[in-house]
């Protein structure tokens, strides 16, 4: 399966984007500790003043500068290892969570799930964004008056990373129970309990391969889902890890991220959007092309698991020819001659 | 019939029973701690707070305002979007898969290339384009295709804004179906006994495929649901999404939740008899 995956160009290219991101992000960290180069001064050949910060991209590239002069392009390669790595750890979390419900359930339980269907259907009819977003609130915003948080940062990252998961556990359960159940009416099952196979053993050796390439594509739309997540919070001023809180009722409230996670970056400059349009979209540009890329990745997997259905089950040892054989007309002979009522009976039989 | 009556009325009431109890979650947590008993005490203020719904209330600036009926206003706004935005993208999906059928394969490649790009884009990624490109138009032609900072409601952009996602959402998963449902024998039947194949298409294919679409659209409607609210948000709009936003009290976000349920299912049980009679089919659930 994964050997066929890696034949995939899409597989490769996408997975291989997020990782060589995720990578240098850890790189720049560690060869330059997190600076960020600054320029809040441009200054044309001649030596004098043309503009200050914000720098457009032309100016400073390849990125631009934000308000401050900070540098674009080593933000985002800082806050790449955040982000990825959150949607990386919260979708890991949902799958192991969800994996061990859903396959409980499907096995054990699918007819009180049926009748609890409802509850998790009224997941669906609130944006899960904004059910996170009343959660959140009240740990990771700082309170604008006295300019404090009330926990720690470590505490305030688990508590989101333990709510941004658990919002999403019920609708992945029954996702997964579904999947397992639907492995459980299969034919070759019957087959396996035919033969004597307990339960744990068909789940261990027959329900678990077939359920591994689905868990895979849903562990990369998750992935896509907690990015899609953080955007929107980041949009609602949720920023990872907390938000700074200036309250500032003559130059309009202002917003920071403490870490320099993307979607913080987003929150807090998209209202720039109208004059300084790279300083918001390039982040949001960053956003789209790791989401392009998981989806790169999950296509790709989609395509290879088609593929191997289709070629049906790789034989492990190659089939002996025996070359010396030869095969001439003389080796066989009719039994009996059956041309005209062998086609008389075939005719019938339809 | 009326088994099937029964069976919706129990899903509505085990849903809006989720709804209450979603609702009240936000006071499971006091700051980090989880509080059993804040989560119990919540849901039974909001329980008595929805009994008496017409006392219920909310702050705008330094007035008070009776919640009732005022929040209609916000609904309709919201409902109308919402529901315009999913016919819209529901007609243009087909419309571009009619099409896409009607192409030659190598063409269609590009289309599904194409529609697999559109569709991964976030949709915060479409509003700022949305937004950028208004000002654009503002700046090269003097012309306000959409005032975001208007007070009024506005209809025609939103509504546009946000089909765009879903259209091609309802594209992939109708080219989906109707390619599973265009390799079945009937319509190798069909085929031989001279029926045009758009005629194929659109009353037998059509027919047979709206079902597995219903399946695959709740998630849609969800999907447009988290878009709406972003796009409230971003683009000032009135709607009801965003007064939950601004006024974040537990009895609002309950009220407002139920109040945008109802009507979400509602469409979608009337949608999902539709495509049960059409397809002569029942849904299993």
């Amino acid at each position: 399966m994964l050997r066929n995956a890696l034949r995939n160009p899409m597989f490769v290219s996408g997975t291989l984007f997020v990782l060589i991101l995720f990578g240098s992000s850890l790189y720049y960290s560690l060869v330059f500790h997190d600076q960020v180069p600054q320029t809040s001064m441009y200054y044309n050949d001649d030596g004098q003043l043309i503009d200050r910060s914000p720098l457009s991209p032309a100016q400073v590239p390849p990125f631009g500068t934000d308000k401050y002069g900070y540098h674009l392009f080593e933000q985002i390669i800082i806050g790449a290892k955040y982000t990825i790595g959150i949607a990386f750890i919260v979708a890991s979390m949902r799958m192991a969570l969800s994996f061990i419900g859903g396959v409980l359930a499907g096995t054990y339980l699918q007819r009180t799930l049926r009748s609890t269907s409802g509850l998790v259907d009224a997941m669906q009819y609130i944006p899960i964004s904004l059910l996170s977003y009343f959660i959140l609130r009240g740990v990771l915003m700082e309170n604008g008056m006295e300019g404090t948080f009330q926990y720690s940062f470590v505490e305030r990252v688990i508590f989101e990373v333990v709510i941004l998961t658990a919002v999403a556990i019920p609708t992945t359960t029954t996702l997964i129970s579904n999947e397992t159940n639907a492995v459980w009416g299969r034919e070759f099952i019957e087959g396996a309990r035919t033969l004597g196979g307990s339960r744990s053993h068909i789940l261990y050796k027959h329900i678990f391969p077939h359920l591994g390439p689905r868990m895979v594509l849903i562990f990369l739309q998750q992935m896509v889902n907690v990015l899609i997540l953080l955007l929107h919070l980041g949009l609602l001023k949720l920023f990872f890890g907390g938000t700074f809180f200036n309250y500032d009722p003559l130059l309009g409230n202002e917003y920071l991220s403490v870490s320099s996670e993307w979607s913080g970056l987003i929150g807090h400059t998209f209202k720039f959007l109208p004059y300084e349009t790279w300083i918001p979209l390039i982040p949001i540009l960053f956003f789209v092309l790791v989401i392009l890329a998981v989806n790169f990745a999950l296509e790709g997997f989609k395509q290879a698991m088609e593929r191997q259905s289709e070629s049906g089950v790789r034989r492990r040892k190659p089939i002996v020819q025996n070359k010396e054989a030869i095969v001439n007309q003389d080796s066989f002979s009719f039994i009996n001659d059956r041309s005209d009522s062998y086609i008389q009976r075939k005719i019938a039989s339809r | 019939m009326g088994k099937k009556v029964t069976h919706i009325g129990l899903k509505f009431i085990g849903a809006f029973l989720g709804v209450l109890l979603l609702g009240a979650i936000p006071g499971l947590f006091d700051g980090m701690n989880l509080t059993f008993s804040g989560y119990v005490n919540r849901l039974f203020t909001t329980i008595d707070k929805l009994i008496h719904y017409e006392e219920l209330t909310f702050r705008s600036g330094d007035e008070i305002y009776q919640l009732f009926p005022t929040i209609f206003e916000y609904l309709t706004y919201s409902l109308v979007i919402l529901f315009g935005a999913l016919a819209l993208s529901f007609l243009v999906g087909f419309l571009l898969t009619y099409i896409t059928l009607h192409l030659p394969a190598p063409l269609q490649k590009v289309f599904r290339r194409i529609a697999f790009i559109v569709e991964s884009l976030p949709d915060v990624c479409i509003l700022a384009m949305v937004q950028i490109a208004v000002i654009w138009i503002y700046k090269k032609t003097n012309i306000l295709v959409m005032d975001v900072a208007a007070f009024d409601r506005i209809y025609t952009m939103p509504i546009l804004v946000l089909s765009v996602l879903p259209t091609f959402l309802f594209y992939r998963i109708m080219l989906l179906v109707f390619e599973e449902e265009l390799a079945r024998p009937y319509v190798t039947l069909a085929r031989t006994k001279g029926i045009e194949s758009s005629v194929i298409l659109l009353f037998h294919v059509f027919r047979n495929a709206i079902l597995s679409i219903y399946f695959h659209s709740k998630s849609i409607v969800w999907f447009a649901l988290s878009n709406l609210f972003i796009m409230e948000f971003v683009f000032n709009l009135n709607g009801l999404i965003r007064f939950i936003y601004e006024h974040p009290t537990p009895e609002i976000f309950t009220v407002s939740a139920l109040l945008l349920f109802i009507p979400i299912f509602i469409v979608l049980s009337i949608y999902q008899g539709l495509a049960e009679r059409a397809s002569k089919e029942e849904a299993l659930l």
